[in-house]
């Protein structure tokens, strides 16, 4: 179920960031999909879509050298590390806005690279900034709106979402309000599923 | 213990599986670039199509903001522009037939006749913008590789944008004169010097200029000169506007011998704001 959704939601990114492209944006939908089923299911679902949406990218637009190829898996793997663990996933900065703004600095950052090693055009310092500020806030904001909306749909149809199992109780009430009511919590993980755990 | 050995067993492997995964697309990425490029430009054209539908029924939508007075002056604006170039393709029409006419008479083999097929831009690269794009015509317009790409400047002065790389059915991909790939060709106005553009030692220049290479090193140059195609290449008229010379190289006359000297050229293509295009094609020796 999980992946059936998740496979239809990075086709539909794909597309979009095609689209998109057009105007000479470069969102990167598609990256944080990959990074939210990553979140969902664990790393390996996660990179290999990265990298099929990433090969899917860059061959539509016919680049000599694969940009996105390389570029989206690194962002899901920067994702990854600054994430914490599903039933550890309390607090709207350290869960959903870090690990989005993380992956929107290495798109911004490795953008910045591609455009110097195979762009006809030399890119200054100051359009590093620009890429970098700008990848960063769309990250940080974008990741947390697709994981507020496809955690209210996962809810619906009853399958674990991106802020862990359903009937959690580490650091109390369901994941959700934890995610989203709760600022700033620390929980302990050898504490988790007890009593112990719950937020101090 | 056994039951974590097992799992880093797993995850070993999964690892293994997804850089295996990926150093196969990378090695196969050249192959499939042009195949699976073909197939998607075909299977997704009326989806990019779709995105161009939405943005000019977006467009037209806004001519009702303006008012009647403002719609009659631009509807008499548009009048008056297509009388005065219905008179200039009258007159180029003349001209033409004078020149077949003369031709004839001295018995001179007939001109290479040009047809062009207009385009629009579909699908364009965000990280390389300037280096190429997706037009809506392919090989059932009857593009052909290679062909050039071709946009007019305000003055409606026709400037070489780029040349056709790949066709399939329903789209092109188009690589622009910035790319560093396209090697062309090219006269210079006042000085009448070939020069081979994207050659020459540097590869990247600032400002958005492009390298011209082998320029001989007897003749003078100015800046601002303008530099148009020699229509040594098959599918590409001659005397199209490409840019106009930004700098030469100074040569050292007393300790060097190189017989050319390298340059850089301004394009005369606007990039950010082209849409609408024409793609050459040539028509049957006459």
């Amino acid at each position: 179920m999980i992946a059936a959704i998740e496979i239809v939601l990075l086709g539909i990114a794909v597309l979009l960031d095609l689209w998109v492209g057009g105007i000479g944006a470069m969102p990167m939908f598609s990256c944080y999909c990959a990074c939210h089923w990553a979140g969902v299911s664990g790393p390996a679902p996660g990179i290999a879509a990265a990298i099929a949406a990433g090969a899917a990218i860059d061959l539509v637009y016919g680049r000599i050298t694969p940009v996105t190829l390389w570029l989206l898996p690194c962002a899901v793997s920067a994702a990854l590390l600054t994430m914490p663990a599903p039933p550890l996933r309390s607090g709207l900065f350290r869960s959903v806005l870090l690990p989005g703004a993380a992956a929107g600095a290495t798109i911004g950052i490795g953008r910045w690279l591609a455009q110097i090693c195979f762009g006809a055009s030399p890119v200054s310092m100051l359009r590093l900034a620009e890429l970098l500020i700008w990848s960063i806030v769309f990250g940080a904001f974008f990741f947390a709106a697709i994981v507020w909306f496809l955690d209210l749909l996962f809810e619906f149809l009853g399958v674990a979402g991106f802020c862990g199992p359903l009937r959690s109780r580490v650091g109390g009430g369901t994941p959700r309000e934890r995610l989203f009511k709760v600022r700033g919590s620390t929980v302990r993980r050898s504490g988790a599923g007890t009593n112990a755990g719950r937020r101090r | 213990m056994a039951e974590s050995d097992m799992r880093w067993d797993r995850r070993l492997a999964v690892i293994l599986a997804l850089a295996a995964f990926f150093l196969l697309l990378l090695a196969s990425y050249r192959a499939l670039r042009g195949s699976i490029g073909k197939l998607v430009g075909d299977f997704c054209y009326p989806y990019w199509k779709l995105s161009r539908v939405t943005a000019d029924s977006v467009s037209d939508s806004s001519l009702l903001a303006y008012d009647r007075a403002e719609l009659v002056a631009k509807l008499e604006q548009l009048q008056r522009e297509n009388r005065r170039l219905a008179l200039q393709a009258a007159i180029a029409a003349e001209l033409l037939q004078s020149n077949d006419e003369l031709r004839r008479l001295s018995g001179m083999s007939g001109s290479s006749r040009w047809n062009f097929q207009p385009a629009e831009i579909i699908l364009r690269d965000p990280l390389f913008w300037r280096e190429s794009f997706t037009i809506n015509c392919g090989y059932e317009s009857g593009i052909e590789s290679g062909a050039a790409v071709i946009d007019t400047t305000p003055d409606c002065r026709p400037v070489l944008v780029g040349v056709v790389e790949r066709v399939s059915r329903h789209t092109s991909t188009v690589i622009t004169v910035c790319h560093p790939d396209l090697r062309l060709s090219c006269r210079l106005g006042k000085s009448g010097a070939i020069g081979l553009l994207n050659s020459g030692s540097a590869r990247r220049l600032a400002g958005g200029r492009i390298p011209l290479g082998f320029l001989p090193t007897h003749l003078g140059y100015q800046p601002g000169e303008a530099v148009s195609t020699t229509g040594f290449e098959r599918h590409i008229p001659s005397g199209l506007l490409i840019g106009e010379l930004a700098a030469v190289d100074e040569p050292d006359s007393i300790f060097s011998e190189a017989l050319s000297i390298n340059g850089s050229l301004k394009p005369a293509a606007d990039f950010g704001r082209m849409r609408f295009l024409s793609v050459a094609r040539r028509s049957a020796e006459p």
